[in-house]
């Protein structure tokens, strides 16, 4: 159990396709009409010091490494949050050739907000809810559910550079070597 | 200060530190019209600190941020045993020096460019802190706290200049705009404390209060020990400080150093210069 | 005879005796009586400074004077024959001139029974230095002249020169008779020349003919002080100077101020120290830590009772101070980590002039501190600067990297160097910290302006100096720096002869340190009083203990041992720790696989300051002698 987390989440927030809809609520939160850091809410910019990660957009197959670095970068316990119709689903792009339809395709989602964009108030009533789900989270480690490369123990240090894996490995054979970096 | 108070305020520093955190949250929140997060609000963020995986770069990086406060908190604990407070800025100094290595000694561009700003924003403050400590000096002949805090006159009102520049160099010293160069949260997402996570961000975190007990006990020596007029310039900077952090956008490093380099020297010669036509005139 | 001249007279034959010995023998002998040589004078200057509570003087006989005069006459006939072998009109016309002059002013030398050999606590101090921190040098050389491409005789030869370098310092600081003094002061010259030449490639012959007519304008300055003197004051003695009373000329002080300005390389004559650096590593460590540069604070702190308080002591201030800052800033934009030393030794010594000149006890005790402390630690510096060149074969800070992981001992002792220059508890540190309290000196508020901005200023900026090579020299470490097949860190493999200089001069710095004390209140402060002349009742610093006392404050020993035990046991403790039950991340790179590679520590502010530099400094030279004549 995590009882301090849930008084002072502090958020990551990537945009991984999104047309910048949903950024600007997010954004609109933090501002002064919404104000989410009377929550203690912080936007943090770096994974290792967040608990929250909000994700944006619909994972564009240029992102779905970067989304997964990011996820493996951030401590347990940590919850996901894929904000908008497009991070839930793929929205309105689901099924064209440049997505990944949704975020959960990569890494396990804990809150989905819905909306196209979503509303500041669904936005932090689904932080809210988040909370619920972190207080319950320990400091197991989570995977990402594809994209997963190794960990190795040395020496008891858990080294988990390799833990996010990378496209290459994944799309052996495909054509498309766009994405790879 | 004698033992049985100087041993209890050492060890509640920390504590002192982080209610002004807390408070110096709160009070920009307002500013903003916004609610802003509890008073508690740092107590909290270091208890989830303490509570999270712990993530490292490497040993070295993770053990000089503990090196870094107890640095830091040797030197608050040298101020507060009455010990010469040139000493004091050296000590601080070599928390600043344990800090910048730790941003090297890691693989980041932010932390690299965090510890190289961090190295020019002491550039700025250290100076004014040591004049300040001479200054003292040569209005009371001493350079331990004591003798300072037990003269009739405070310094404030014989030294107002050195208390200005010392404001000047505050911004920089606490990370403030418009002199937050080193941690830049947009700009270079924290600078050295990038990479500390878990434990060792929390740590940082305890540091950044001792920064805050380090200033403000900087500032009580301007006082000359009389409550009052402690307790209206802990509650004047304070104010003034979160105003003009939340009024003022982050300058370059450059213009940093030009604009507060140039106004700390003109207001220490200025400053000397009626402090001898005072001499004179007695 | 007493014991203390015992001491010096040893101090004086014995380099020579030992240098030649040393040419003529073998690899073996080369070794043995370079060892015996160096442990003999430290022992010797030890014993000196345990007998020096009462000064000896001593004179030669005429004949004896004779002889040194001719071999004034040998040094200056030898640049002159330099100068025209290289074809430098310089070198050759300042070399005839001093010659003229010479010849013009020995017919009329007093010769009032003053003694020409003075050895007092300030002289033992010296020897301490040169032959402690010398010797080491000297010893580190052995090892270190090995890997250089030279043949067994040249490499006789360079260690030969290096002892016998310190027979000619210890006769500098000896002298009472300006006019030998000028003599030693032409010898260093040319011990400077030939070491800085001692690679004999095209660079290093041009970088030594630099540093022969810069140090000759000392030379001539000098000669021009001594002519003055011996016409208007008809004494050429240091002692009989310090003990004049009332007005008496300033002129003849500016000039021989200029020629210590001109020795410790202050910036428009810096270019001979900066190319002393194309010099084998023992060279500069030699001439730019403990001996030669070291010549100019000695000369201010044997004038600054007669300029304290004066226009020349201040435009000496506002010289050394620009320089103070200017080197600092010049080094921030420097590479090459010999040219960086260099730059530092630069701007320190300014600081060791500045609080000379200031000429209170406090200020020349600091002087006094920064001199030896700063001696010890610089050596530290150019021996390892001198391992990384010859074992990892590492120039420039650019290629410092990690230097941490692989020369975990090299990189303790690089540090340790830097920081007992900017931290406490060092001895050098303490320096800087008494020249802050010239404050309580009783200054006017306004005098005290000038040096008190400098230093403050100043000593910041050479620690970001030090703080950011420190940095870069565990610059992007690896996750796992320990070796992946055992638990321990790899230390390094060092010859015998580098790891054992590097440790002793680390055990100087160290008990030093801890010591500092009563090092303080017995020798040095002492040294200083009796340079005043004074007999001060009431001593303004004392020993309590082991803590320093002063009127106005006191620095407690629990503050030096806790300064002691964080500066220089915590960092390499918690290197050799490894943290359990944590996890390894990758740093942060916007999500993106790949590591920075990124360097950023440059600074180029000096590439701005040095185009200005020149024209003002030397402005600020004419200055000083303005006021020299100003003083009249």
């Amino acid at each position: 159990m995590s009882r301090h987390s849930v008084r002072s989440p502090w958020l990551l927030h990537f945009n991984a396709g999104s047309c910048n809809g949903c950024d600007v609520e997010i954004l609109a939160c933090l501002a002064p009409k919404y104000d989410i850091e009377r929550f203690g809410i912080v936007n943090t910019g770096n994974p290792i010091q967040a608990d929250i990660l909000l994700i944006t957009g619909p994972i564009t197959k240029r992102a779905r490494e970067r989304v997964v670095e990011l996820y493996v970068q951030m401590p347990e316990p940590k919850v996901v949050i894929a904000v908008g119709a497009c991070a839930c689903t793929g929205g309105v792009f689901r099924g064209m050739y440049n997505v990944e339809n949704g975020v959960d395709s990569f890494i396990p989602v804990d809150v989905y907000i819905p909306g196209c964009s979503a509303h500041p108030e669904q936005i932090i009533d689904g932080v809210v809810k988040s909370l619920g789900i972190l207080a319950g989270k320990n400091k197991e480690m989570e995977f990402p559910t594809q994209l997963r490369g190794p960990v190795t123990i040395d020496r008891g240090q858990v080294d988990r550079r390799g833990l996010a894996g990378s496209v290459a490995s994944l799309e052996k054979g495909c054509t498309n070597r766009g994405t790879e970096n | 200060m004698s033992y049985w108070i100087a041993f209890p305020a050492i060890i509640a520093a920390p504590v002192l530190g982080g209610l002004l955190h807390g408070a110096d949250r709160v009070i920009r929140a307002r500013m903003q019209s916004r609610k802003g997060p509890p008073l508690l609000q740092p107590f909290l963020d270091l208890l989830k600190l303490l509570e999270k995986r712990q993530f490292i770069v490497h040993s070295y990086h993770a053990l000089l941020a503990l090196a870094h406060m107890i640095v830091l908190w040797v030197s608050i604990g040298m101020l507060f045993f009455n010990s010469d407070l040139l000493m004091v800025i050296y000590f601080h100094l070599l928390a600043t020096l344990l800090l910048v290595v730790a941003g090297y000694s890691v693989r980041s561009v932010f932390s690299n460019m965090g510890a190289t700003r961090e190295l020019v924003a002491s550039l700025t403050y250290e100076p004014v802190f040591v004049l300040c400590v001479i200054a003292l000096f040569t209005q009371y002949g001493t350079f331990q706290p004591a003798g300072i805090l037990t003269s009739a006159n405070p310094p404030l009102y014989t030294l107002p200049f050195i208390f200005f520049a010392l404001l000047i160099a505050l911004p920089v010293k606490l990370k403030k705009s418009p002199f937050d160069i080193s941690e830049a949260h947009q700009e270079i997402i924290g600078g050295v404390e990038i990479e500390f996570s878990g434990f060792y961000k929390g740590v940082l975190l305890v540091s950044k209060w001792l920064d805050y007990v380090y200033v403000y006990s900087f500032l009580y020596l301007f006082s000359g020990g009389q409550l009052g007029l402690a307790l209206a310039i802990f509650v004047g900077v304070f104010v003034l400080l979160a105003a003009v952090d939340n009024a003022t956008a982050r300058v370059t490093y450059g213009e940093m150093n030009r604009i507060t380099l140039p106004l700390v020297i003109i207001l220490v010669v200025i400053n000397y210069v009626v402090l001898s036509i005072q001499r004179v005139a007695i | 005879m007493n014991s203390l001249q015992l001491c010096s007279v040893l101090l004086l034959v014995l380099p020579w005796s030992f240098a030649l010995l040393i040419y003529f023998s073998n690899r073996f002998f080369r070794y043995a009586l370079t060892l015996v040589a160096v442990v003999s004078l430290a022992v010797i200057s030890v014993v000196a400074n345990l007998q020096s509570a009462s000064e000896v003087h001593w004179s030669l006989s005429s004949s004896g004077s004779q002889l040194l005069l001719g071999l004034d006459y040998l040094i200056l006939a030898l640049f002159t024959w330099i100068g025209f072998h290289t074809k430098s009109w310089r070198i050759a016309l300042l070399s005839i001139f001093q010659i003229v002059l010479l010849a013009w002013i020995s017919g009329k030398l007093p010769h009032a029974g003053v003694p020409d050999f003075r050895v007092d606590r300030l002289a033992s101090l010296m020897y301490l230095l040169i032959n402690g921190v010398g010797g080491v040098v000297a010893f580190f050389a052995l090892r270190y002249i090995e890997d250089e491409k030279t043949t067994q005789r040249r490499q006789s030869l360079f260690t030969a020169l290096l002892v016998a370098f310190l027979g000619v310092m210890n006769f500098l600081v000896s002298v009472n008779n300006i006019e030998w003094f000028y003599l030693a002061f032409e010898a260093t010259t040319l011990a400077s020349f030939l070491l800085i030449g001692f690679r004999q490639d095209e660079i290093s012959r041009k970088n030594a003919q630099t540093a022969l007519w810069m140090n000759q304008i000392g030379g001539v300055s000098i000669l021009l002080a001594l002519a003055l003197l011996t016409v208007n004051q008809n004494t050429i003695h240091f002692s009989t100077l310090s003990r004049m009373e009332g007005m008496f000329p300033l002129l003849p002080i500016a000039f021989l101020v200029i020629a210590a300005l001109v020795k410790g390389a202050q910036l428009p004559f810096s270019g001979w120290l900066l190319g002393a650096m194309v010099a084998p590593t023992p060279v500069s460590a030699i001439l730019h830590s403990s001996t030669m540069v070291k010549i100019a604070p000695y000369l201010l702190l044997r004038l600054a009772p007669l300029i304290a308080g004066t226009w020349l002591s201040f435009s000496t201030i506002l010289l050394t101070g620009v320089v103070y800052i200017l080197a600092g800033v010049m080094a921030l934009s420097e590479n090459n980590f010999k040219r960086v030393l260099a730059w530092s030794t630069v701007g320190l010594l300014g600081l060791m002039m500045l609080t000379a000149a200031i000429g209170t006890p406090q200020a020349m005790t600091a002087a006094l501190a920064l001199m030896l402390f700063h001696g010890v630690s610089k050596a530290l510096l150019f021996l390892q600067a001198g391992v990384l060149e010859k074992v990892f074969h590492k120039k420039n800070i650019d290629e410092f990297g990690q230097l941490i992981r692989y020369a975990p001992i090299t990189t303790f002792f690089i540090n340790v160097g830097f920081l007992s220059i900017a931290l406490p508890p060092f001895g050098a540190f303490v320096g800087k910290w008494l020249g802050l309290a010239t404050a309580s000196s009783g200054m006017g508020l306004l005098q005290l302006l000038l040096p008190i901005l400098v230093m403050s200023f100043g000593s910041v900026v050479l620690s970001i100096l030090y703080f950011k090579i420190m940095g870069v020299l565990a610059m992007k470490m690896e996750a796992h720096y320990r070796s992946s097949n055992s638990r321990a860190i790899e230390l390094e493999k060092l010859p015998w002869v580098y790891l054992c200089s590097g440790f002793g001069l680390f055990g100087v710095l160290a008990l030093a340190a801890i010591f500092i004390a009563p090092i303080l209140a017995n020798a040095l402060v002492p040294a200083v009083n009796q340079l005043l002349g004074s007999q001060t009742v009431t001593p303004w610093l004392w020993a309590d203990g082991l803590s320093i006392g002063l009127g106005f404050t006191t620095i407690y020993f629990w503050q030096i041992l806790l300064a002691f035990l964080l500066v220089v046991t915590v960092p390499p403790v918690f290197y050799l720790l490894l943290l359990r039950n944590v996890d390894i991340v990758k740093e942060y790179a916007c999500g993106e696989k790949f590591a920075s590679n990124f360097v950023m520590y440059s600074y180029s502010g000096g590439r701005k300051v040095e185009r200005l530099h020149n024209r003002i400094l030397a402005l600020l030279f004419a200055v000083i002698l303005l006021t020299g004549v100003i003083g009249q």
